[in-house]
């Protein structure tokens, strides 16, 4: 896995984003500057870490469409709106896009840096996190269907002897698949195989 | 063959309507009638006013005379009475002798000589003997015959009575006489004797030619009931005409008894004796003459007094004795007059009717005026200039005012009944020097409403120059006015502040990409001063880089400056006293709603300035929009706009109102943007005006004291100065 984060910045006015480069630069931050929203996507790697600075207003694609590209791209990166004439309605949409932060022009440059800062801490929990339910998936989808069958059955909370009742097999095979089950998923006992499910289901 | 026909029936009319001699004939006889007429009428009524003028003057001599007459009478039979008690004439009638007699004879002498109207006077005893006789012209004229009646009738008199003789004819040129006979009482209380006063027709006659003057008519005195006649005189103290009452020349005996039925004046006079005289005239035009009754009754009850009555005849050749010949010699003429004024009175009538008809329609259009003068939904009335008496007043006003009538009251009793004078500020005498209209609005104290009111000047139907008032109840129209007006200007507002909001946007747009990347760079540098071992060449690109981004939000600033000041760059040379002018008609609503009175002082001639009209336009309706709201509620609302030269060649405009004022303090601020004393303003007005004025190279400053009104004043170079 990539630990190196990058701060992708968006915004169409050259002096700011080579101003925001040095001001990164300067807190040894990596920074990928673009243009224009079309760029950002083109390069854009879901796989990367880091955060996104989107500026609002920009000719051609705005701010607001980009945000809405990007999770329709399934693109988990925070986002931090930067505007330089904010108001409410627009610090709501952007919040309900999923931006997490909404900052207006002129900026300090510190305050800049520690939303930055807690962007990226941010991206680094969601990407952990996601390791760990492609983990898991990766482990359920090696289970045949009969033990993913087995396994509804278990997190339900139902013995042996009922799931063998209603699947009409013996409970004997039913245990047989349970423990392959267990052993699959890399659980211990039946609250971690609950867990796992609930996990899974939460993607 | 039908067209052929058609074309006849058509040619005849039109030949018919070409014959101009019927036109000028019937022209011709027009005129002739017309003429015709009027020398007629010209002719009668000078005949007859000349008539009437005469009736009137005998009329009034008639009168005089029959006063005269009876109070000549009246005093012979008071002296009489007098007389009768002369110690003399008891004492010749108790001793009958020679000397008495003589001594008696001389002092009725004196007597008569006293009285000019007798003629001759007599004592006689109870037997009828002659005791003495005077005559002034000595010859007798009462004869045996007529003492012996005389004797009867006095016989039987009692005190205090007297027996007025009828009138006997002496001779056949002899005037009439009135025989008064008085009968005489010894102190006992027993009838001694009779005086007897003959009382001349003659000096009758003179009497009423002089009172008269020499008329040839005849002069008669008649008992009350016309019946009898006591004295008849002809002219010149001639006979009689006529002998009998009967066949006096009456006209019109009901006339007669119209004249003898007429109330009695009565007159106090000659010593407690009652007199009533009854005047009456009688005219027939032309034919008769006239006939003139002067009556003396004693409706009283006093009987002892004689009743008479003189008449005086006027024939019409009296009047006039050339008139009757006249008349026939010119009956031809006046054939042909009344056929000449037969058609033109036809005319006349006509024309009488048509005019009549133009009554009727100006009545019914009188009528239909006031109908709907009376349904209109606004007092109108009409009062004197002067004395401001109502001279009409419509139903509405009466309405509104709960009075049933108000004409001839006086128009501010009636409008204001606590004002006890006329309205100080009546518009009358300006109405009649101004051209005749004048309109304002009012709002009326006790019920708070507002009405237009509309003054004229007008003739009135008697010709004076009066005033009339139409008042229109306006509340609502200005209610809904001011509504819009408030809706308007909170749109102006809200626009106003959109295109700041929208331009505030933009600008920081704009402004904020510089001076964030500035922020950025300096806070890069910052930051890298704090790590040891930096790149100090780097650090300086960091400075210079956020130097570039601050001018860079300079040249943003000058740039939108630039932008918008570029705008109103079409100059041309623009009238200012006309540009001021043309500025107030923009604000007539805000004006006539304040009620503000707007002066002009303006020098003389053109003002040309090379500026954008529009712009200077903005300036004056700022200042003159600020004034005007200065002056909410002030008592004194006045606005002047008055321009004069600069020493420079240029312009100075001052606009001074009478408002509020602004306090020392504050005229160092005004123009500061952002500062306003308003609750909905954006403290921007005075800085634009500023601002635009100072790109022209003027000058703008304001003066004022608290309380005092403020003036504005803003210079602008002249025409020339400025290409």
């Amino acid at each position: 896995m990539n630990d190196t984060q990058t701060v992708f910045v968006v915004d169409d006015d050259a002096a700011l984003r080579d101003s925001l480069a040095w001001l990164l630069d300067s807190v040894n931050l990596t920074a990928e500057m673009y243009a224009n929203g079309h760029d950002f996507l083109k390069a854009c790697d879901p796989e990367r870490g880091g955060c996104l600075l989107l500026d609002v207003r920009m000719p051609g694609m705005s701010g607001m469409e980009l945000l809405d590209r990007i999770r329709a791209n399934h693109i988990a990166l925070p986002v931090i709106i930067i505007t330089g004439h904010g108001d409410v309605p627009m610090a709501v949409r952007a919040i309900k896009n999923g931006a997490l932060d909404f900052l207006q022009k002129p900026f300090n440059g510190q305050d800049l840096l520690d939303r930055v800062q807690q962007a990226l801490e941010l991206d680094k929990v969601n990407r952990r996190k996601r390791s760990e339910v492609d983990h898991i998936r990766a482990h359920f989808k090696t289970l045949t269907p009969r033990e993913q069958e087995i396994m509804e059955f278990v997190a339900a909370g139902k013995p042996s002897k009922i799931i063998a009742r209603e699947l009409g097999i013996s409970a004997k095979t039913v245990d047989i698949h349970r423990a392959n089950v267990m052993k699959k998923l890399n659980v211990k006992s039946i609250a971690d195989l609950v867990q796992t499910r609930l996990t899974l289901e939460s993607c | 063959m039908n067209l052929h026909s058609g074309r006849r029936i058509l040619a005849l009319p039109l030949h018919w309507k070409g014959g101009s001699g019927t036109h000028f004939f019937q022209l011709f006889l027009a005129m002739s009638s017309a003429l015709l007429f009027f020398l007629t009428l010209h002719h009668w009524a000078d005949r007859s006013r000349e008539y009437e003028a005469l009736l009137d003057k005998e009329n009034a001599k008639l009168v005089m005379a029959g006063n005269l007459i009876s109070f000549h009478l009246n005093d012979v039979i008071a002296r009489m009475a007098v007389l009768a008690k002369d110690p003399s004439i008891q004492e010749t009638l108790r001793h009958p002798l020679p000397a008495n007699r003589q001594a008696l004879d001389l002092e009725l002498s004196t007597y008569v000589e006293q009285q000019g109207m007798l003629e001759e006077i007599l004592l006689l005893d109870l037997q009828g003997h002659e005791l003495s006789h005077v005559s002034s012209s000595r010859v007798a004229r009462l004869r045996p015959d007529g003492v012996r009646q005389l004797k009867g009738k006095v016989a039987a008199l009692e005190k205090n009575q007297v027996y007025l003789a009828p009138f006997r004819p002496e001779t056949s040129a002899g005037a009439a006489s009135l025989h008064v006979a008085v009968p005489l009482f010894n102190p006992g209380g027993a009838k001694t004797g009779i005086l007897v006063a003959v009382y001349s027709g003659s000096h009758l006659r003179h009497l009423l030619d002089d009172v008269l003057g020499p008329t040839p008519g005849h002069v008669a005195i008649l008992n009350a009931n016309g019946d009898k006649i006591y004295s008849q005189m002809g002219a010149g103290g001639s006979a009689p005409p006529a002998k009998d009452p009967a066949r006096l020349p009456r006209t019109n005996p009901a006339l007669w008894k119209q004249i003898l039925a007429a109330p009695a004046e009565r007159i106090d006079e000659g010593g407690g004796w009652l007199l009533s005289t009854t005047v009456a005239l009688a005219h027939n035009l032309f034919l008769h003459g006239s006939i003139g009754a002067v009556t003396d009754r004693s409706p009283n009850g006093l009987d002892n007094r004689p009743e008479w009555k003189i008449l005086s005849f006027i024939p019409p050749s009296a009047v006039n004795p050339a008139w009757g010949k006249r008349l026939m010699e010119n009956l031809p003429l006046y054939f042909l007059m009344f056929g000449g004024t037969g058609l033109f009175a036809w005319q006349r009538a006509q024309r009488r009717l048509e005019a009549r008809q133009a009554e009727e329609a100006l009545k019914t259009s009188r009528g239909m005026l006031i109908t709907v003068l009376d349904s209109m939904e606004a007092s109108v009335y009409v009062a004197d200039m002067h004395s401001h008496e109502i001279l009409f007043a419509n139903q509405h006003l009466c309405r509104v005012l709960d009075k049933s009538d108000l004409v001839g009251n006086l128009c501010w009793r009636e409008l204001y009944p606590r004002q006890d004078g006329p309205c100080p500020n009546c518009n009358s005498p300006d109405l009649l020097v101004s051209r005749g209209v004048m309109l304002r609005e009012f709002q009326h104290a006790d019920n708070g409403r507002w009405f237009q009111i509309r003054d004229h000047a007008i003739r009135w139907v008697d010709g004076r120059t009066v005033r009339m008032e139409i008042a229109t109840d306006i509340t609502e129209q200005k209610e809904s006015m001011a509504i819009r007006c408030a809706r308007k200007l909170a749109l102006e507002q809200n626009s106003r502040f959109n295109i700041a909001e929208e331009m505030a946007s933009g600008l920081a747009h704009e402004l904020s990409q510089p001076l964030a990347a500035a922020s950025n760079y300096l806070d890069a540098s910052l930051r890298m001063t704090e790590t040891p071992g930096y790149d100090p060449e780097k650090l300086r690109q960091g400075l210079r880089l956020a130097r570039r981004q601050t001018e860079r939000a300079g040249k943003i600033v000058s740039h939108i400056k630039r932008t918008i000041r570029k705008r109103g760059s079409e100059r041309a040379a623009i009238d200012i006293n006309r540009l001021l002018q043309e500025t107030v008609g923009y604000l007539e609503y805000e004006i006539r709603q304040y009620d503000v009175a707007v002066a002009f002082d303006l020098a003389p001639g053109p003002f040309p300035a090379v500026v954008n009209g529009v712009e200077i336009e903005q300036v004056l309706l700022n200042l003159m929009k600020n004034a005007i709201d200065s002056m909410r509620g002030t008592f004194l609302r006045r606005l002047t706009l008055s321009s004069r030269p600069t020493k420079e060649n240029g312009i100075q405009v001052q606009i001074s109102d009478t408002g509020k004022g602004i306090p020392h303090a504050d005229l160092d601020f005004i123009f500061t943007p952002f500062l306003t004393t308003k609750n909905d303003g954006l403290g921007l007005g005075l800085t634009i005006c500023r601002t635009i004025i100072e790109s022209y190279g003027g000058r703008i400053w304001a003066e004022s004291s608290a309380g005092h009104g403020a003036t504005f004043c803003f210079t602008l170079p002249g025409g020339n100065s400025h290409e």
